[in-house]
């Protein structure tokens, strides 16, 4: 398998912070795979994803897409085009007045025309099952509906990985159901960023956090029959 | 929040294309401005009168808006007819009322009134995303669509946010009074929208970037030309001709 997406040794401060946010982070991301971050908030996991695609320049290290360096700024539109990111809060994704016109925002500035676009827009649309909503105004959708729209605008442009930062927050029950079963799914590959363990749990193959300002590979919940999450849950133990 | 009452409805004007509409809604705009004759100008106003009521907007809510409008041109009858030059009828005090003074004061509500109507007839019933589109696709600049697009978009999250910081307060029982804590508690409020609207804009941003924006804007909306749309942008072009004609005298 290829990999869509790799990280080799990258550290990250922000400007004029002496402490790191990342130190010697390496990761790899293959075709298909379905990977979980999980961690406290303010460890770094959506640092890692904006390094991931290119919002953030590291410190030191390289960021390479299918293999090669990604350097200009054409590297960063097609390193975007194949990795696609979901924002934590839709309204930061949403900008256009209607559901359609933003679903195929992204398909429209690949280069698509406006017939291909639509095509596009609307198909990501049925696959998150929000056929009909071409024309609703996107500031007037409910919370739930309005993330299942956020990641309709990034299927539309028909990437090879995803990226989700926190997908699983305000959600109600049956919303974050229908999330799960969405993103079970979608063949590509996706890397899940939350402090949900239970959400991630249920679509995501490996694991990781981030602790220490490094990322560590979570062996897989095999040793608990029932998954949760807590400090340490790699180590054999027994439950009372 | 910006969505106008008008925008509801099914008649003509609500289904003629928004670019005419534009145009046709600047053009006799524009001509009922150029009116320097009471006669004229009143014909202008009740041709844009004639319009709110042939295509049956709520005039109810025509009658509210004017009103407000006429607040403003209610300030201007307190000192326009006071301070022209021309035949007094009466003073007050050591103020000279002149029948130019009125005239004149007629003219501007007259014609404020009807540029008003004509307003709300041709631009208040075009959604505001679809004022964007038609814009762009009249050729207007790219950045000052985007900019009235994005404006609309964001005004109510950013109202919402404010409203959210406001309920802060007052959960935490802060009364406004005239005191230095009062202006202080308001310019926080204020600075932390101003704040978290600049933080929203620049993740805004980024995910633009990350879905491929590169400065231009495309837009799927496509705009189709009836016949009808002709002839009503000939109808208010002749219109416009026929009020700035009779304004010149030209008829007599």
């Amino acid at each position: 398998m290829k990999s869509i997406l790799s990280l080799q040794s990258i550290s990250f401060s922000y400007n004029g912070a002496t402490k790191p946010i990342l130190e010697d982070v390496n990761f790899e991301l293959k075709e298909g795979e379905k990977i979980g971050l999980v961690g406290p908030n303010g460890c770094g996991k959506t640092t890692f994803l904006h390094i991931c695609v290119g919002l953030l320049k590291p410190v030191s290290g390289k960021l390479l897409s299918y293999g090669r360096p990604v350097v200009s700024e054409k590297d960063l539109l097609e390193l975007r085009k194949n990795v696609g990111f979901v924002f934590q809060n839709p309204d930061d994704q949403l900008f256009s007045p209607t559901v359609l016109e933003d679903v195929a925002f992204g398909p429209l500035n690949l280069g698509l025309n406006r017939d291909q676009a639509e095509k596009q827009a609307k198909e990501a649309l049925e696959l998150v099952g929000l056929k009909g909503f071409e024309d609703r105004i996107t500031h007037k959708l409910s919370g739930g509906e309005k993330r299942l729209v956020s990641i309709a605008t990034i299927l539309a442009m028909k990437p090879k990985a995803m990226l989700l930062d926190e997908p699983s927050t305000g959600l109600d029950p049956e919303t974050r159901q229908r999330i799960i079963e969405l993103l079970n799914r979608l063949n590509i590959a996706l890397v899940i960023v939350s402090h949900d363990w239970d959400f991630v749990a249920k679509i995501a193959s490996h694991f990781f956090t981030i602790e220490n300002q490094r990322l560590i590979k979570i062996e897989k919940a095999v040793l608990h029959q029932h998954m949760h999450y807590h400090p340490a849950g790699n180590i054999p133990h027994e439950h009372l | 929040m910006l969505d106008s009452v008008f925008q509801e409805g099914n008649s003509f004007i609500h289904k003629a294309d928004p670019r005419i509409k534009l145009i046709s809604g600047l053009i006799i705009a524009f001509s009922v401005a150029l009116l320097k004759s009471i006669q004229a100008s009143a014909l202008g106003f009740f041709l844009a009168f004639l319009f709110i009521l042939v295509f049956s907007l709520p005039l109810g809510n025509v009658a509210k808006t004017l009103l407000f409008a006429n607040i403003f041109i209610a300030f201007l009858w307190l000192f326009l007819p006071f301070s022209l030059e021309g035949k007094t009828l009466f003073h007050v005090w050591r103020l000279k009322l002149t029948i130019e003074g009125i005239r004149f004061a007629f003219l501007i509500t007259l014609k404020c009134n009807a540029i008003l109507m004509i307003i709300i007839t041709f631009i208040a019933t075009i959604p505001m995303p679809t004022v964007g589109y038609a814009l762009s696709s009249l050729g207007f600049s790219e950045r000052l669509t985007l900019i009235l697009l994005m404006s609309y978009r964001y005004i109510d999250v950013i109202f919402e946010e404010y409203k959210r910081l406001a309920q802060s307060l007052k959960v935490r029982c802060f009364k406004p009074g005239t005191n230095l804590h009062t202006y202080r508690t308001y310019a926080y409020l204020i600075a932390m929208v101003f704040a978290r609207s600049y933080e929203r804009g620049i993740r805004v941003y980024q995910a633009m970037l990350l879905r491929g924006f590169n400065g231009k804007f495309y837009s799927l909306r496509r705009f189709k030309l009836k016949n009808s749309d002709i002839l009503l942008f000939i109808g208010i072009l002749l219109s416009g001709a026929c009020l700035i004609m009779l304004d010149r005298g030209m008829f007599i």
